[in-house]
């Protein structure tokens, strides 16, 4: 039966005298892919829809001197198709030749010289010369924003820009406007590009109308070096190949550019904007280069011994006179499980567990009772694309991992339903069902609604004391609607940053797993940084047991800057930013007696509260492994040499343990550190199920009680250009990240009694000790008794909580 | 001389233009309007029969490509989903083409039956009319017989107490030519700009937002009435061997009387012509294109004892196309009618597709270099060969339209080229055309 499925599908032609199969419906480009006959091609693009405008792949079918654009013809039974044939080469050189007349053949100062296609094309199957004598189109130029460097006389409308725009991104910024010859790509409104995976067109402009900003004039391609390698700004892990230039800059190596690497189970081909054009972070004039002391209140450049011995000697002085108990460890959520492990391992030495990746975190019990499991379950891109049923739990996926949006758009077109619950009515790049927009305590109480009405519908045996903790829960339409969609067949529960950085992110989780137990939704957590799954697999944290360890519990992110420390140690972490209360950081950075940065970067507030720096290998310079979000263990190795006299983060470790003499700390290249990580000399990380999940209520009588409790809640998210060091110092990202604002729905300041307020007013924010002051925008998208107030990032002004609760103070005489 | 008696003029699609309030509904009842609409609804025959005897009548599309009506409407399977669309094609915008214009005007109520028939028989529930955006008059009498007719109940919710359900909607277009182009007019009733989509699929497959859709000419659709009225024979008869019926031709250019005609197909070019009143002046005849401005020209001589019908103007190297008859007398300079015919596609190019939207434009410089006098005799070659390079490998029959004028005016007047080449004026009135831009 199924062999006669599959003849029936399958259709046989002759392709330039060789006959091949194809399957019903493919086109003739696509089979000749496969069978390796290349057909020129502009427009045509394996990932967009077909437009059939470029007519470069016109091929001739059978003896017919009409001949067909291969891109778009379907193959049918014992047709003949010729693409070198005398028809076929006509065909091609007359639209060659149109194509041309009205290009500026100035490929010498083109960026696209030497990869781009119209060149190459044009020596393969154009005429070599041209007849056409009369002036050619001129077109003014775009302004695409800082990212695209834009040139459109050399454009030749292909139209791919437009389809990624519409089809792919969900965002079209370009568009093609007028007829004819006076045809233009262009942004409608004059915006540039908004979408935050833009960069992706300069890779599928077939010319050089579209090329790389920051890279403009600054090198060719064929002088670059190719390295395969990962990007750094999301759980995802985008394979990336990065691109050095030998004695690029002021005679050193450099990245020139980061360009995607095919990747069907994570990125596909493309890259975000973050892990594209961060690179250039790599210069940036706070970057580190010789390890730094405290000399009173300057600064002394000295050689890595001394600094080191200094360490060596402040943690011995610590310890003597306070206990290990007085350290506390805050590393990047993007560490390498290397450097994780042997961090861990020196800590461990000195009898110290106050360790933790999770800054963005206040609520950390649900993943430090996870021991020796995960608190979710990985996620598969190719079951996202089948899935039923999405629900985004706190989570801006499109800006927080925008790889995964295009992946979830894709499949929302596709047919999976995406639901939504979050503080925020954002504006996605996909459909959107149901979105559920609910702040601070109300968003614990709207899911412990949806578990109440997924037992209502039997799908769910609730245990005496979970109904005990819920008796208050009324469900609503919206919750029975919503667990509807959770009773689907398959889908995810994808909990976002703000599902995590809630202050009862424990609770969250809980009732997220509850319903995941329930149902066939598979639950998520998109964790910020990039190994933040493999960090919580290798046991990095306060909690985890480790073999041969045996002490009591340390301290999580949080509570090490509530119950301040006289020694910090930080890893390639800016706390007064990045940390879930930055207020309570910055204090209790600069109460420290001792605070040590290993740092590939420093900033005006670390060069305040610091008193050793130790320059770290930035991204691209180390080598090291991660774990991401879909389970998989990614192992590279370091593709640019060390910046100034910067090391591994690894060797800084050990350098440090045999100074302080711990044991087992002999490992002379990186090797032999991976040997000892269990992770990775098995090369496998378990899932975790629902059986390994902590099912049970949440230890405190109410669901939410205490801190939410008052008149408005702070929604307060780390921007996608903000969410690390390198991000935060790319010039050109920076200048796409709007100003902050303090955004209100407009029932909210009724309540308050601010009807008169308008928008641009000059407000005042204040959590308890800290107050800034801010323009007032009013907006309808954000939850009512809420105010949207992302993260600043400046070293005069900090805000307490990211998502804790929030005073709204306006001076009337200010208006 | 003809006998002006001997033909009947104005008997399809124009035969409300003699009376007094032409487009009203009473003037078109009184004709016997509606009835063959009503018998419809009351007998409910096999929509197949219907289809069958357009098929018989032999009625030719009238929009230009003259495809066969009939079988363009077998097109869409039996089983074939719904819901289905009609689209009328409204968009006249062929240069010397004036008669859908004339049927909306004056006789707006036989296109209607014929947009209701035509629906009931390919089992549609909607038809969409899409008229060229300059036509607002036009358009209002549109939406005034659509007003009326939905007061006696001839259109729109149970029909005529029937359980038959069909909606028409007059769109009003923005004033391009190529939505003329049917897949065009798909995307632009759609929403998008008019670029015509790559066939197959064709309408009868993926038509208006999917779905199966016929997209007929104006003139096409007014003629179904009168043939279910009065049968498939009495329509053949009307009309010639192997084309049904009567054409609207539109004489413009040198005659002494230029106007709309609707006469039998086969009538003869002399006839039309003295219907015309002859030509304007002694000055004899020189040229024609016979059906709008992208056909091909035939020169004087292929007029003689040419008759107005499908074949014999495929015959001749032309084509019947819209039934624009452009008539251009010995004092006509083809040099510059071929550049004001070619800036006309230059500016109407959507641009789209390469050969065309480049191609174009190439042709025009090349002729504005001859009328400025600074063109070579291999400029006319290149002229050929750039017509040629795009002929065929266009997505839509506009890489035709733009390149048929070029090559059929190279082949019958290539010494008035030369000349104006050699000589830098034209071989007709001495004078030279700076820039072109004065024709």
């Amino acid at each position: 039966m199924s062999d006669e499925v599959t003849t029936e599908q399958t259709i046989s032609f002759v392709l330039d005298g060789k006959e091949v199969t194809g399957y019903r419906g493919e086109t003739i480009i696509q089979v000749a892919d496969r069978e390796g006959i290349y057909i020129p091609r502009f427009c045509y693009h394996e990932r967009l829809s077909v437009a059939a405008n470029c007519r470069m792949c016109l091929v001739q079918v059978n003896d017919g001197q009409k001949t067909l654009p291969a891109c778009h013809a379907q193959i049918a039974s014992g047709m003949e198709v010729h693409t070198r044939s005398s028809a076929t080469k006509e065909s091609q050189k007359s639209v060659m030749e149109f194509l041309l007349i009205n290009h500026p053949l100035d490929c010498p100062i083109c960026d696209q010289g030497g990869q781009c296609d119209l060149q190459d094309l044009a020596m393969g199957f154009g005429k070599g010369t041209s007849r056409y004598e009369d002036t050619k189109r001129v077109v003014k130029d775009e302004d695409l924003g800082p990212l695209v460097s834009t040139d459109m006389t050399r454009c030749i409308h292909c139209t791919r820009c437009v389809r990624f725009g519409t089809e792919i991104s969900g965002m079209p910024d370009l568009g093609a406007l007028g007829r004819g010859e006076d045809m233009r790509i262009l942004s409608y409104l004059k915006t540039g590009l908004k979408s935050e995976v833009s960069g992706n067109v300069i890779d599928l402009c077939p010319v050089g109308a579209l090329t790389s900003k920051p890279l403009r004039y600054r090198g060719r391609s064929w002088s670059f070096i190719n390295h395969a390698y990962f990007a750094a700004h999301d759980c995802l892990q985008s394979h990336v190949y990065v691109h050095t230039y030998k004695n690029g800059i002021d005679g050193q190596d450099a990245v020139m550019r980061v360009v995607p690497r095919q990747c069907d189970s994570i990125n596909q081909i493309w890259l975000s904007d973050r892990d594209r054009f961060s690179y250039l972070a790599l210069q940036h004039p706070e970057r580190l280069s010789h390890p730094m002391i405290r000399d009173g209140k300057s600064w002394r450049e000295v050689d890595w011994e001394t600094a080191l011995t200094l360490v060596s000697e402040k943690i011995q002085s610590v310890i003597k006179d306070y206990g290990p108990e007085q350290i506390g460890a805050l590393i990047s959520p993007s560490s390498t499980l290397e450097e994780g492990f042997i961090g861990q391992k020196l800590l461990h030495a000195l009898g110290c567990r106050n360790m933790d990746y999770r800054l963005h975190q206040k609520d950390t019990d649900y993943m430090d009772s996870a021991v020796n499991t995960l608190p979710q379950e990985f996620l598969s891109f190719e079951e996202l694309d089948n899935s039923q049923c999405v629900v985004l739990v706190g989570s801006y996926i499109r800006h927080e991992q925008p790889i995964a949006s295009l992946r979830l758009r894709a499949a929302s077109l596709k047919g999976t339903r995406v639901l939504s619950i979050n503080p925020v009515a954002y504006d996605w790049n996909f459909d959107c069902e149901e979105e559920v927009t609910v702040a601070g305590q109300d968003f614990v109480q709207f899911l412990a609604a949806c578990v109440i009405s997924l037992a209502r519908c039997g799908a769910l045996e609730l245990s005496d004391r979970w109904r005990e903790r819920l008796i208050h829960i009324k469900p609503s339409h919206v919750s029975d609607r919503m667990a509807k969609a959770f009773m689907l067949k398959n889908g995810y529960l994808l909990l976002g940053q703000y599902a995590q950085s809630h202050p009862h992110a424990s609770t969250i989780h809980k009732l997220c797993a509850l319903i995941s137990s329930a149902t066939r939704m598979r639950l998520v957590i998109m964790t910020p940084g990039t190994n933040s799954t493999g960090l919580h697999a290798i046991g990095y944290g306060p909690c985890h047991r480790v073999d041969s360890v045996n002490m009591p519990t340390g301290e999580s992110s949080y509570q090490m800057m509530d119950q301040p420390k006289q020694f910090y140690l930080l890893q390639q972490v800016e706390p007064e930013i990045e940390h879930y209360d930055p207020a309570l950081a910055r204090a209790a950075l600069g109460r420290a007696e001792t605070v040590v940065a290993i740092t590939s970067f420093t900033s005006p507030a670390m060069l305040e509260y610091a008193d050793v720096l130790l320059p770290a290998a930035a991204w691209t310079e180390f080598s090291g492994s991660w774990v991401n979000i879909t389970g998989e263990i990614n192992t590279f190795q370091a593709v640019k040499p060390l910046y100034g006299e910067s090391k591994s983060v690894w060797k800084i470790y050990r350098v440090l343990a045999n100074l302080l003499k711990c044991d087992g700390f002999t490992y002379h290249d990186i090797a032999e550190l991976r040997a000892d990580i269990p992770l990775l000399s098995s090369g496998y990380l378990d899932e975790s199920t629902h059986d390994d999940m902590d099912l049970s209520p949440p230890q405190s009588r109410q669901l939410a009680d205490g801190v939410m409790g008052s008149e408005l809640a702070r929604i307060g998210d780390l921007g996608h250009y903000q969410m690390d060091a390198l991000v935060r110092r790319c010039e050109p990202l920076q200048r796409l990240s709007a100003s902050v604002q303090a955004r209100v729905h407009p029932d909210t300041l009724k309540r308050l009694g601010h009807d008169r307020v308008v928008d641009g007013t000059t407000v005042m924010l204040r959590q308890g000790h800290q107050s800034i002051s801010c323009i007032l925008c009013i907006d309808k998208t954000v939850a009512k008794n809420a105010i949207h107030c992302p993260v600043i990032y400046d070293n005069n002004q900090w805000l307490s909580g990211r998502n804790d609760s929030i005073e709204l103070v306006i001076k009337e005489a200010s208006q | 001389m003809v006998n002006m008696k001997d033909i009947s003029i104005n008997s399809v699609c124009l035969r409300t233009l003699d009376k007094k309030a032409p487009a009203a509904l009473k003037t078109y009842l009184d004709l016997g309007g509606y009835q063959v609409w009503q018998r419809i609804i009351k007998e409910r025959p096999d929509p197949s029969e219907l289809i069958q005897t357009i098929r018989n009548a032999i009625l030719k599309g009238r929009g230009g490509a003259g495809f066969l009506s009939g079988l363009k409407m077998r097109f869409i399977a039996d089983d074939a989903p719904h819901p289905r669309y009609l689209v009328c094609n409204s968009d006249e915008g062929e240069p010397g083409t004036c008669k859908d214009t004339l049927i909306m005007q004056y006789n707006p109520h036989q296109l209607l039956e014929g947009m209701l028939i035509a629906c009931y028989a390919q089992g549609m529930s909607a038809c969409y009319h899409y008229i060229r955006g300059e036509y607002q008059a036009q358009f209002d009498a549109c939406e005034t017989a659509i007003a009326e007719a939905t007061t006696r109940g001839f259109v729109g919710e149970n029909i005529l107490g029937s359980s038959v359900n069909i909606h028409i909607y007059n769109i009003l277009g923005a004033g391009s030519y190529i939505v003329g182009e049917e897949s065009a007019m798909l995307e632009s009733l759609e929403g998008r700009p008019a670029l015509p989509r790559s066939k197959p699929p064709f309408p009868a497959v993926y038509g208006l937002y999917g779905k199966p859709t016929t997209v007929n000419n104006t003139e096409t659709i007014a003629s179904i009435p009168l043939i279910i009225e009065k049968g498939a024979d009495w329509f053949l008869e009307m009309g010639c061997e192997n084309s049904g019926g009567a054409k609207i031709f539109c004489l413009s250019g040198h005659v002494k009387n230029p106007g709309v005609f609707e006469v039998p197909l086969g009538t003869s070019f002399d006839t039309l012509l003295s219907l015309a009143g002859g030509m304007r002046t002694k000055a004899p005849l020189k040229a024609i294109i016979p059906g709008g401005s992208s056909m091909r020209v035939l020169p004087a001589k292929a007029t003689k004892s040419l008759t107005m019908d499908y074949d014999a103007l495929a015959k001749a190297g032309s084509s019947l196309g819209t039934g624009g008859v452009i008539v251009m007398d010995r004092n006509t300079c083809m040099v510059q009618t071929l550049a004001c015919i070619s800036r006309f596609y230059k500016h109407e190019s959507c641009g789209q597709c390469t050969p065309c939207r480049e191609g174009t434009g190439w042709v025009v410089r090349l002729l504005d270099r001859i009328l400025d006098g600074k063109a070579t005799q291999s400029d006319l070659t290149m002229l050929r060969d750039v017509t040629n390079s795009a002929e065929g490998r266009t997505i839509c029959a506009f890489g035709e339209a733009f390149t048929w004028p070029v090559q059929s005016f190279l082949e019958h007047f290539y010494d008035e080229f030369e000349y104006y080449v050699h000589n830098k004026h034209s071989m007709v009135t001495g004078c030279q055309v700076k820039g072109g831009r004065d024709v």
